[in-house]
Order: C-alpha cells, then sequence, then structure tokens
C-alpha cells in the first residue's frame, strides 16, 4: 500500500509512504535540510533506520534551488506497533507544513539552536507554529513591542539580547500557545494580538529588562 | 508521464505541451557519452517559478497526475482518496487518517495534506 501525502502543496514536498507488512518505508522530498532533521528528530521515537540523504546542489550561478530525498524504514513488533506508528507520522505531518518559514520569522527573536527546539517543542505539544503564522509571525511580535513605549527594544536589537535566550524562548512559547488557543476558540486576531496574554507577558518582561 | 496530461483536451494540458516539447528539443545531445554539468543542473534543478526546468516540467506533471488519480478515486475513506486497496489496508488508512485528521486544524488556513492511498506493484 502507497500512501501520498502532498504536505503543504508547495513544489518539493512530498512523503510518501510505503507500506508492506510490517515494514514501513517513508521517502520525504523537501528543499530544507533543516527540516528533514526536524522529522527525523520527531521520529527518534521509533527505531527508524535512517538511508543516505540524497542532495542535489546547483551551481552558485544558478537560479534553481537545492533539495534532498531521504528514506527512513520502519519495522513494527506487531500490527498494533504499525497502527501506532502510522498514527504518529499522520498527527505529525501537520507540523512540516511552513516549518521553515517559522523558522526564518523567528531570527528576529531567537538564537538559532532556540528557534529550532521551540518548533520541536512546539509540535511535541502540537502547538505547532500554524498559529503563529496566521496571525502574521514576527509582525505579531514586532506590533507588540511598537506598543510598548518604554520598550527597551531599539531597532536592530533581538529579543534574546534583551530578555535573554530563556526569557525570549520562554516569551515564543506563550505566544505559539496564545496563538493557536485564540485561533482554535475562535477569538478574534485583534483580541490575540493587541490585548492578549502575550501582550501582558511582554510587558512584564521589558520592565524588568528596563530595571524596573 | 506527460500523456496522461496531454491527452486532456484543455487548457490544463496545452499550457504543458508547448513547454514540454521545447524543453525536449532543447536537450543537450551527449558527446562520446558525456553530458556538461550546467546541462545536468539544468535538466535536475527545481527552479522557481517562471524559471522552468525539466525537473520543474516533471514536478508540475506530477501534481496534475495526483489530481487526476484522485479524481479516479473509488472512493474516499476518512478524507483520503483511495483508489484498489485491499480490505487489510482499509484498518491503516484510518488509523493514519484519523490522527491527520485530528491535528489537521493546526495549520489554520494553509492549504495541505491532500492525501491518496492506492496499491503499487500488485
Amino acid at each position: 500500500m502507497v500512501i501520498q501525502n502532498d504536505i503543504g502543496t508547495t513544489n518539493a514536498h512530498v512523503m510518501v509512504i510505503h507500506v508492506k507488512g510490517m515494514r514501513v518505508q517513508i521517502t520525504h522530498m523537501d528543499i530544507h535540510p533543516e527540516r528533514i532533521q526536524f522529522l527525523r528528530d520527531m521520529l527518534k521515537g521509533y527505531e527508524v533506520s535512517w538511508g543516505k540523504e540524497l542532495n542535489r546542489q546547483a551551481d552558485a550561478g544558478l537560479s534553481g534551488v537545492s533539495f534532498q530525498l531521504v528514506q527512513g524504514q520502519f519495522a513494527a513488533k506487531d500490527s498494533t506497533e504499525l497502527l501506532n506508528y502510522l498514527k504518529f507520522l499522520g498527527s505529525g505531518l501537520v507540523f512540516l507544513i511552513d516549518w521553515n518559514r517559522a523558522r526564518k520569522e523567528l531570527r528576529g527573536f531567537l538564537k538559532g539552536k532556540d528557534r529550532l527546539a521551540l518548533l520541536a517543542r512546539a509540535a511535541e505539544q502540537e502547538i505547532g507554529q500554524g498559529g503563529f503564522l496566521e496571525l502574521e509571525g514576527a509582525n505579531l511580535i514586532n506590533r507588540a513591542i511598537e506598543q510598548r513605549r518604554d520598550s527597551a527594544m531599539h531597532f536592530g536589537d533581538r529579543l534574546c539580547d534583551i530578555l535573554g535566550d530563556e526569557g525570549a524562548v520562554e516569551f515564543l512559547r506563550f505566544v505559539f500557545r496564545a496563538a493557536m488557543e485564540g485561533l482554535r476558540d475562535h477569538q478574534s486576531p485583534g483580541l490575540t494580538q493587541d490585548r492578549g496574554r502575550a501582550w501582558a507577558v511582554l510587558a512584564n518582561w521589558t520592565s524588568k529588562a528596563n530595571g524596573d | 508521464m506527460a500523456e496522461p496530461v496531454l491527452a486532456r483536451a484543455n487548457t490544463e494540458s496545452r499550457e504543458f505541451r508547448a513547454p514540454l516539447e521545447h524543453m525536449i528539443a532543447a536537450l543537450p545531445k551527449p558527446e562520446e557519452d558525456v553530458i556538461e554539468r550546467s546541462a545536468v543542473d539544468n535538466l535536475t534543478c527545481a527552479a522557481k517559478t517562471g524559471q522552468g526546468s525539466l525537473h520543474q516540467l516533471v514536478m508540475d506533471l506530477h501534481k496534475v497526475l495526483n489530481t487526476m488519480q484522485a479524481e479516479l478515486s473509488e472512493e474516499h475513506l476518512d478524507g483520503a482518496s483511495v483508489y484498489r486497496i485491499d480490505a487489510a489496508d482499509r484498518p491503516l488508512i484510518s488509523a493514519f487518517m484519523a490522527e491527520l485528521n485530528r491535528s489537521a486544524g493546526l495549520k489554520f488556513s494553509h492549504p495541505g495534506l491532500g492525501t491518496t492511498v492506492t496499491r503499487a506493484g500488485d
């Protein structure tokens, strides 16, 4: 049996799942190697045997993008484990959508490793990045900062430089959850953006950063 | 691969025919079984919109074939377009789709997660 999922409908991002007996082979094509690593990390709870990633690197002078193809094999012990693995795959695909876009949106706020950890945790907790992006991602944060007149933030500052790495990560975790819950509960985007708890948390931390 | 798409007499098939014929005509001729690296790159890179390569065309054709395959599906099983599956496949598909559907709301307005299931090599 072959299951094909188009994930986010963008080019070169497709997952094909071959199921034969108790064996499941994932074939994943992606233009972002970091997202392939995210997928591998997401499946670390299962003994997946990953094959070599096949790279396509265009010459620097060419406008084409490069992409990678990777395959992961998993052998289930029994039908229960097979079902659980397929369930896990089904539940996780949504977190691949716009993963790299979210990573880029977070550049102004967190360091690289913290961005990856934030997205991984958002997937583990079934929050994801969709809500954050739906509410305009970085703009959501920037507006909150701009509205804080006595903010310690200045143009060019990263949030982690002001709040510290831990504080910035904690704040972004909160924003991700607030965005998801706000949209899920049909709150108006304005409420989530302008008057939500994210604003209050940012205000408190900004005050701390100001030494209040 | 292109034949099923081109066989459909619609606007989409006409849009594919000209670039396909152009790319096939422009394929570099190997000399002494050697082909330029740049030619390989041009054939295989996933070019951005408006800068078509053969690889890009294949991917676009693939999308159309997916749509055509979905149109041919015998039924929808928990949101998946399924075609010629076995009875034993159903619980596996249902398990996969149940979790996919449960989490799909987290993509909000983003399109995606379209699923097609069939059998291959049987």
